[in-house]
């Protein structure tokens, strides 16, 4: 949201709030387009070198080290929110 | 804070965080290799998709003239990225995980 959006100088909020399970992380990012990240085809990471190309690893790797993610679109604003559980 | 620099005998040595932020900086050194290297990752600490995909350009690049990065010295943190990116494939991987 901070690097695909370069043209929008608005503030992003970044919320961590830790309870529960474990840690959630909220981020908002004001007056944007609507870009729902979580329908987005994951990177085929077991494709042969010849056939990779750099992108898509930050989405790829969100995915996998958190345990949920979740997408809002709200008052012109995407709302991203990951929880990382956290063992006690 | 991140640093990439060449050693005399022709070693990559980065530290720090490589994220989108440094990319540039690690270009500019790596575009500048044309031949097989080692990449010493003692000191990194940090590395995000951008700087995967500065590592894989380089790799690709150079495995078109028959040549290749080989890492050394990967810490535990970044060898688990590598293994989930299945970019421990990708490259030549030495030592053991330095948690």
């Amino acid at each position: 949201m901070v690097k695909y959006n370069p043209e929008n100088s608005a503030d992003v909020l970044i919320c961590l709030e830790h309870g529960g399970k474990g840690l959630r992380v909220k981020m908002t990012d004001f007056g944007v387009k609507p870009f729902d990240f979580t329908k987005l085809k994951e990177v085929d990471v077991n494709k042969r070198i010849e056939e990779r190309t750099p992108g898509g690893l930050g989405i790829f790797l969100t995915r996998k080290l958190v345990d949920e993610i979740h997408y809002e679109y709200v008052n012109g604003n995407n709302v991203i929110t990951f929880v990382k559980n956290v063992e006690h | 804070m991140f640093d990439i620099r060449v050693t005399e005998n022709g070693e990559v040595t980065i530290s720090g965080r490589l994220d989108a932020a440094q990319v540039e900086k690690a270009r500019s050194i790596l575009d500048t290799i044309d031949q097989s290297c080692v990449l010493n990752m003692k000191g990194l600490d940090y590395i995000s998709s951008a700087g995967l995909g500065i590592l894989l350009a380089t790799q690709k690049r150079l495995m078109g003239s028959g040549h290749k990065i080989k890492i050394v010295n990967m810490s535990g943190h970044i060898r688990d990225i590598f293994h989930y990116t299945r970019f421990d494939t990708v490259f030549e991987i030495e030592s053991e995980p330095t948690r």
